[in-house]
C-alpha cells in the first residue's frame, strides 16, 4: 500500500500506525472497564466507540494519505 | 400457573449511565475537542513530514512513556477507590485516592521538568508548528491535570465526609471518570507527539 513499494519507510509507517492503533484499543479499555461504560446504556457505548473510530480512523488515514 | 415469569429488567435501569449525565456530556465533549486537535495535528504534519520528525527527534520519550505510565496507575487506583467506596464504605479510599493524586503529582513534575529543558533550550511555542502544537495540546492536558487533582482532593473530603446516597455515590462517580478521561486523552497525546515516525 505504501508509496514507496514495500521499503523502509513502509515499515516504519507500519509500526507507527500500529502503536496508534495499540493506544485507541487502550482508550477504548479505558472507556469500557474504568469509565464503565461497558456496562452503561446503549447510546453512551454507540457514542463512545464512535469516537475511539472516528478519531483513529482520521488520524490513521491523515498519516497514511494526508 | 407460569405465564407470569417474564421479569422486568428495572434493576438495570438503575446503572444506565456511571456517573452524572452531566460530567458525561462535559467530557464527550472534551474528547470531541481533542478528537479534533489529533487530526488537526495528522493534517499539519502531512504536509511538512520532516519538519515534525526533526522536531519530534528532540523530545525525551523517556518523560512521555513514564508519564504515561502515572497516569495509568492513577486510573487503576481510582477504580480501586471507587470498588472500596461501593463495597467496603470507603475503608482504603482515602489512601487509594492519595496514591492516584501522588501518580499525578509525579506526572506534573515531570511535565515541568520537560517544559523547563525544553524552554532553557529555547525551544518554545514560536519555535516551530510542531512545537506550537506540542505546547497547546500538552499544556490544555495539564491544565486538565491540575483540575483533575482538585477534583481528586475533593473526592477525598467526600469520603472522609461520607460517601452514603446514590446521589452522592454518583458524584463520586463522576469525578472518577472526569480523571480517567485524563489519563485518556494522554494515551494518545503520547504516541502523536512523542512515537509517531
Amino acid at each position: 500500500m505504501g508509496s514507496d513499494g514495500g521499503g523502509p519507510g513502509t515499515d516504519i509507517r507500519l509500526v507507527s500506525s500500529a502503536l496508534i492503533a495499540v493506544a485507541f484499543i487502550k482508550v477504548r479499555f479505558v472507556l469500557r472497564y474504568f469509565m464503565e461504560v461497558r456496562t452503561a446504556a446503549l447510546p453512551l457505548k454507540l457514542l463512545a466507540d464512535a469516537w475511539v473510530l472516528i478519531v483513529c480512523g482520521t488520524v490513521l488515514a491523515l498519516y497514511w494519505f494526508g | 400457573m407460569t405465564d407470569g415469569t417474564i421479569t422486568a429488567q428495572a434493576p438495570a435501569d438503575h446503572h444506565a449511565i456511571p456517573g452524572e449525565v452531566g460530567v458525561w456530556v462535559f467530557v464527550l465533549g472534551d474528547m470531541f475537542v481533542f478528537g479534533l486537535f489529533f487530526s488537526v495535528f495528522a493534517y499539519y504534519r502531512g504536509l511538512d513530514v520532516e519538519l515534525y520528525r526533526a522536531s519530534q527527534a528532540t523530545l525525551n520519550q523517556n518523560y512521555g512513556a513514564v508519564n504515561t505510565l502515572l497516569l495509568l496507575f492513577s486510573s487503576w487506583f481510582v477504580v480501586l477507590a471507587v470498588i472500596d467506596v461501593r463495597e467496603h464504605a470507603g475503608r482504603y479510599a482515602t489512601r487509594l485516592l492519595g496514591l492516584a493524586m501522588l501518580c499525578g503529582i509525579g506526572f506534573s513534575i515531570v511535565k515541568i521538568v520537560e517544559y523547563g529543558e525544553k524552554l532553557g533550550a529555547g525551544i518554545g511555542i514560536m519555535t516551530n508548528d510542531f512545537y506550537m502544537y506540542y505546547y497547546i495540546f500538552t499544556g490544555l492536558h495539564f491544565v486538565h491535570v491540575i483540575i483533575g487533582l482538585g477534583v481528586l482532593t475533593y473526592l477525598v473530603s467526600m469520603v472522609r465526609a461520607g460517601v452514603e446516597s446514590a446521589g452522592e455515590l454518583r458524584i463520586f462517580e463522576s469525578g472518577a471518570i472526569y480523571w480517567h478521561m485524563v489519563d485518556l486523552l494522554w494515551i494518545v497525546l503520547f504516541p502523536l507527539l512523542y512515537l509517531l515516525q
